[in-house]
């Protein structure tokens, strides 16, 4: 590299390591990341949702249950969307609907197939019938079969 | 802006030298496409290009830091580890480094020359420092972090890295000479050249004549040109207004900031094609040639520049590729979790820090081992290093195609997610959008492994081709034939070992030891 006349001309090896450390370690400062269900589509407060996947998954059809209470009541006839998520980009998302269960307030997907191992996020979007919202996640670790 | 005809720039007579400086390749010049020549030499060129990829640039920090937290649905996952790297790979295989070229990193260059000016000092690059080291060190780094913290699924780690390269560009721009930051510190930057050896275009010079006439050498150091020469500054070669042909303007070109002189050069090793020396030279004497894929490594460049640091970091990134792949298929998992038995640990960094040490290792001396075994089997004898710098250039290749194969797999698993995924970028911020998902499923999975190991393939035909070509040049007669097979069963056992690695189903963890690690 060529060094401009009449500048100050130093091997500062420690202050190169200094000065890189400094910028790198700027990726490891700062607080958390921010939480789920923020943004501008943050659900209702008074509505809470609850996603349940039964235990060790394996890749294949599998039922996921929602829990939805308004006002610390069951909610019922709530329109229930589920969404599987894998934790890499570009993956595609399985997307189901999930209907009225056996308990009230209670919804379950009838056609939920998790199409590859590994780490997944379930998402519940939740509209209730009077228009407020909630949501609900879960992350589950699909085996191989 | 003034005009006048070209200078005498005829060779020296009378026993003067002429022709080359250095073998280059002679293909077609890209240049000579209509407008091409003329854009690049447009003083806003680079910032055309650089511009599209800043705006991706602060959509990736926004939503990395601010955005839902979930990798598929957030631009700085979506567009980092898929769409980036994607298009990386598929531009150095068809076009060259354009990515360095459009690089949104050296937009920091203005602020830095700003506070540079401030302290006025520029502190020179460390002797041991000006080497390949310290990049094949942060390149592992990288990786190393990529599998430890999962930033395929982090958005928040990925926005942070993102503005930790701005940071690192602007800390370095700051203290050290233009270029600095590109040749020795950024990995990316770094990646790209290493890779743009295997590209089907190079900077050379259209008449290395034109070249040994020219006084200045602006596209080396610069050219400043002005009808009044007082008001040249006088940091760079000044050039008589009269002198230039082709001018694009008055004012103040810059030279290389990599410090490559256009005829002498034989490789794309630290080339940003930033297009300064297109910009520079006032006879257009600056050609973007097309050669063959396999011409840089056949002729064995790095053997003078660079050597040793940079054929090594060229041997590893194939390992280091494998790694990346390997680290997503279920024998991954299983060895993981025997390497804890085995260990007794069940400490992720510290095992997989066992794993990066044994692919290192274990990769580094297998390339060794079929180099020394052919250099021998040619009756070169027994010297590790001559065999290295002789037969490295192979497993380029050969790295090359891997990485291309695994980043074109997701590249085309989830491209069109990009629509989608802005989608979610404005509806998470309250935008009446409704993201279509289904965009996301562009391309027939089906079709992932023949593309990913025809890709691969290929990348070890190219292989298997330098090595016959190396062969051929290096040993007499019969010992090229004994000399080349060696490497030959390399290439066909590892590439044996890739396919079947592209071949086996993905898992996507963020746990080397599953859910009870």
């Amino acid at each position: 590299m060529k060094d401009r006349p009449g500048r100050t001309s130093l091997t500062p090896f420690p202050l190169v390591l200094v000065a890189l450390s400094v910028a790198l370690s700027v990726a490891l400062v700062g607080c958390r990341p921010p939480e789920a269900g923020g943004g501008a589509r943050a659900a209702d407060a008074d509505v809470r949702v609850r996603v349940e996947a039964p235990p060790d998954p394996v890749v294949g059809p599998d039922t996921v249950r929602v829990l939805v209470l308004a006002d610390d009541a069951p909610a019922r006839d709530a329109t229930v969307e589920v969404t599987g998520d894998m934790t890499h980009a570009g993956m595609i998302p399985i997307v189901a609907d999930a209907h009225p269960d056996d308990a009230p307030g209670t919804y379950a997907t009838r056609d939920f197939a998790y199409d590859m191992a590994g780490d997944w996020v379930l998402t519940a979007d939740v509209t209730l019938p009077d228009g407020r919202r909630g949501f609900g996640e879960t992350t589950v670790t699909v085996a191989r079969p | 802006m003034s005009r006048v005809p070209l200078p005498q720039v005829a060779p020296p007579t009378g026993g003067g030298r002429s022709g080359p400086f250095v073998r280059q390749p002679r293909g077609p010049d890209l240049l000579a496409i209509p407008g091409l020549r003329r854009f690049l030499r447009w003083r806003y060129a680079r910032l055309t290009l650089q511009l599209p990829l800043l705006i991706l640039a602060i959509f990736v920090i926004v939503d990395g830091l601010t955005g839902r937290q979930l990798a598929p649905r957030n631009v700085a996952t979506t567009a980092t580890w898929l769409h980036y790297r994607g298009l990386v790979v598929v531009a150095l295989a068809i076009l060259g480094n354009a990515f360095c070229g459009a690089c949104p990193l050296m937009l920091t260059r203005g602020p830095a020359n700003f506070v540079k000016r401030r302290l006025g000092i520029e502190l020179r690059w460390p002797d041991r420092l000006r080497n390949k080291w310290l990049v094949a060190a942060l390149l592992v780094g990288v990786f190393y972090a990529y599998e430890a913290f999962d930033l395929w699924a982090s958005p928040w780690l990925s926005a942070w890295l993102a503005i930790a390269y701005f940071a690192s560009a602007f800390a370095v721009d700051v203290l050290f000479p233009a270029g600095t930051f590109c040749r020795y510190v950024c990995p990316l930057g770094n990646f790209n050249f290493l890779f743009a050896s295997v590209s089907p275009t190079q900077i050379t010079a259209a008449d290395p004549d034109v070249c040994r006439s020219c006084a200045d050498k602006p596209c080396l150091h610069g050219r400043e040109t002005y009808a009044d020469p007082a008001r040249a500054p006088g940091e760079r070669a000044f050039v008589p207004l009269d002198d230039v042909v082709h001018a694009n303007g008055e004012g103040s070109f810059p030279g290389c900031e990599t410090n490559l002189f256009v005829p002498t050069m034989t490789s794309n090793m630290d080339c940003t094609s930033c297009m300064n020396c297109v910009r520079a030279c006032p006879y257009d004497n600056v050609a973007l040639t097309v050669r063959s894929p396999g011409w840089e490594l056949r002729q064995a460049p790095w053997r003078k520049r660079w050597g040793l640091p940079l054929i090594a970091l060229g041997v590893m990134m194939l390992y280091w590729g494998l790694l990346n792949a390997v680290a997503m298929i279920p024998p991954f998992y299983d060895l993981a979790r025997g390497l804890s038995a085995w260990t007794g640990s069940r400490n992720e960094p510290f095992l997989l820090a066992l794993v990066f040490a044994a692919f290192t290792v274990g990769g580094g001396a297998a390339s060794l081992a079929a180099a020394v075994t052919a250099d021998a089997a040619g009756g070169a004898g027994l010297h590790p290093r001559r065999a290295l710098m002789r037969w490295g250039y192979v497993f380029v290749a050969m790295g090359f195609g891997f990485w291309a194969a695994h980043y074109l797999f997701h590249f085309l698993t989830g491209a069109a997610s990009i629509v989608p995924v802005f989608e979610h970028f404005f509806a998470w911020r309250g935008a009446n959008l409704d993201p279509n998902w289904a965009l996301a499923r562009w391309m027939p999975s089906r079709w992932m492994f023949p593309i990913s190991a025809g890709v691969s393939g290929a990348y070890a035909l190219l292989a298997a081709y330098l090595t016959v070509r190396i062969a051929l040049r290096d040993f007499p007669g019969t010992r090229a034939a004994t000399a080349m097979w060696p490497m030959l069963l390399f290439v066909v056992t590892l590439t044996a070992l890739q396919i079947l690695v592209l071949a086996q189903p993905m898992e996507m963890r963020g746990t080397l030891l599953g859910p009870a690690g």
